[in-house]
């Protein structure tokens, strides 16, 4: 037997496994290809019957009807700037507060982190409601404060992955900075921020994608026209009559391509990350 | 300067390092919440009138002629279908680029790739695909002689089609099982494979059982996921046909943000919360006896 598939489970031929995967595959591109077909395939090709596998035309126009029929230009704005504040902010503050949790000792530091832990979990049905009454209370609605704020004081999850990736490097770097004279946040700024390079990617990575996509929260929040985020926009040209499919494709397709370049180039980020959150066997 | 006050210093920093996060914790988590418990308990319509009427709420929630019922039977159902379905094929697509072949890393990246999608776009996009007259599904299914489905017009039909997209969100928990199966340590298999065991018994005694504690956390992610399932509502179906997709998410979001019944929505919130958190606890609970750990040290936390 050969020994090249030893941790394998089932034997299939390979030419067997091969037509799997090239099929699974194209199962799951199908929709993100055929968003980018439709967008560049112009307004005529939308509703036709059968509709083209392949693209046999190619036109802009759909693009044209997207950004100058509807706002998409102030929609893909308004989404670069909460996610760029988004993605610098929570990073940041994140990596300091799972430096306390990864390098300090203090009582109640365990009970600390696992409500940090669980508040992963908490459903967002359940937070979602309060915080609308609290946000709403405070005047925040029709801004992008409350799309913003939240993530400032650190996200959960990424505290998470910059605690498990902080807990594998050596203490005695803490140290020798301390014998130099450093105090903690000079610690942390001069010595542990230059290493934490992969769970800063991931967390940029992830934050991008999170902020980016963020959908419902604009939803409930945002409603004045020039506050609208790209996803936002891009639901308003729903109508239950004449709605334009071919602007809503190349709209579409602009706010799948983002994530999909974020994605496919720094994805090792992403994969990553699973590697030093501890969650990898 | 003296051991106890470095420890005192170090105690001191260590509370002021964590601050943000616990005056976030506070601000948008614990204190909204504490404070949407105490609403459930009244009617507050968007902050007018708020009277105290102790467990209305909760008995109008379980009103078998109201809304609540309904729609919580709706969401059960659609996580018993979704959540086995995301599983099933998340772990047969992790076990597929765990073979000994060449393309597994790039078809990784591709099967991903519709779940950084966000639930707008992918709304809208099933809602075009699922077109019952031109849309591509019923297009594909017409060369095997299927069709026309009324994917999202049809009540019988629509929570199905929903469940159906669930299928392309696979991304994440597909990952987790392919660390899980590469963790497995080979020698394992090395040892099965001179005592002649199939490959099918391999993996029934080997890699199943060494990945329990991945299936035991995509299944809590992916049944917490699944029960709050919103945004394709919203896009796709609005609740309908016939409020054949009013699902219990949906109910609260329209409760909250278009009746503006805050006292009413926090009680359903707080409903679902309980709902999903006694679930959760029976899996774990359970856990105790499908899930196997090697060691203390393959334990998550």
């Amino acid at each position: 037997m050969s020994l090249n598939n030893r941790y394998d489970g089932f034997s299939w031929s390979k030419g067997f496994l091969y037509i799997l995967l090239i099929v699974t595959v194209v199962f799951f591109l199908l929709p993100v290809y055929w968003v980018f077909i439709k967008a560049i395939n112009g307004p005529i090709a939308i509703f036709k019957y059968p509709p083209d596998l392949f693209p046999k035309r190619f036109s802009l126009e759909n693009f044209r009807n997207g950004f100058q029929n509807y706002d998409t230009m102030l929609g893909f704005f308004n989404t670069l700037k909460v996610v760029g504040i988004n993605m610098a902010g929570t990073a940041i503050v994140s990596a300091i507060v799972a430096y306390g949790f990864a390098r300090m000792d203090f009582p109640g530091r365990n009970v600390l982190f696992i409500i940090v832990i669980a508040s992963i979990l908490i459903p967002w049905d359940v937070k979602v409601i309060p915080q609308f009454m609290e946000f709403s209370y405070l005047g925040w609605t029709n801004t992008f404060l409350p799309l913003i704020v939240p993530m400032m004081f650190g996200f959960p999850f990424y505290i998470f992955v910059f605690r498990q990736f902080i807990i594998q490097i050596p203490y005695e770097l803490d140290e020798a900075g301390i014998i130099d004279g450093c105090n903690r946040l000079g610690v942390f700024f001069r010595i542990l921020l230059p290493l934490l390079k992969p769970p800063i990617m991931t967390v940029l990575v992830y934050e991008f994608v999170r902020s980016w996509n963020d959908f419902l929260d604009p939803l409930i929040y945002l409603s004045k026209m020039s506050k609208y985020t790209l996803s936002l926009s891009l639901f308003y040209m729903i109508t239950p009559f004449q709605m334009d499919w071919g602007a809503v494709m190349a709209v579409s397709a602009l706010a799948v391509l983002f994530p999909v370049l974020v994605f496919f180039f720094l994805q090792k980020y992403l994969f990553g990350g699973l590697s030093f959150s501890g969650l990898k066997g | 300067m003296s051991r106890y006050s470095i420890q005192a210093q170090e105690k001191v920093a260590g509370y002021l390092l964590i601050l943000p996060w616990f005056l976030g914790f506070l601000f948008f988590y614990s204190g909204p919440m504490l404070f949407s418990f105490v609403i459930s308990f009244c009617n507050w319509d968007y902050f007018k009138d708020l009277t105290f009427i102790g467990l209305d709420n909760y008995f109008k929630i379980f009103d078998p002629t109201g809304h609540a019922i309904p729609a919580m039977g709706r969401t059960l159902k659609f996580v018993i279908l979704e959540v086995p379905l995301q599983l099933c094929v998340s772990l047969a697509a992790a076990i597929l680029l765990t073979r000994k072949i060449s393309g597994t890393r790039v078809s990784r990246t591709l099967i991903y790739l519709p779940a950084v999608m966000s639930g707008a776009v992918g709304g809208l996009i099933w809602r075009y695909m699922f077109n019952t007259q031109t849309g591509l599904f019923n297009y594909l299914l017409s060369f095997v002689g299927v069709g026309p489905i009324a994917w999202i017009e049809n009540p019988d039909i629509a929570l199905y089609s929903i469940v159906l997209t669930g299928i392309w969100a696979i991304g994440q928990p597909m990952i987790l099982f392919i660390a899980a199966i590469q963790g497995v340590p080979k020698t394992y298999y090395e040892v099965a494979e001179v005592d002649g065991a199939s490959k099918l018994r391999r993996f029934w005694h080997i890699t199943l059982p060494m990945i329990t504690p991945a299936i035991l956390i995509n299944t809590i992610i992916i049944l917490i996921q699944q029960f709050q399932m919103l945004a394709p509502i919203i896009v796709i179906t609005s609740g309908g046909p016939a409020k054949a997709t009013y699902l219990y998410s949906y109910l609260e979001y329209e409760s909250a943000f278009k009746f503006l019944k805050m006292g009413y929505a926090s009680a359903l919130s707080w409903f679902m919360f309980v709902v999903i958190l006694i679930i959760t606890l029976i899996i774990m609970k359970s856990s105790k006896k499908w899930v196997f750990y090697q060691s203390e040290k393959g334990k998550m936390l």
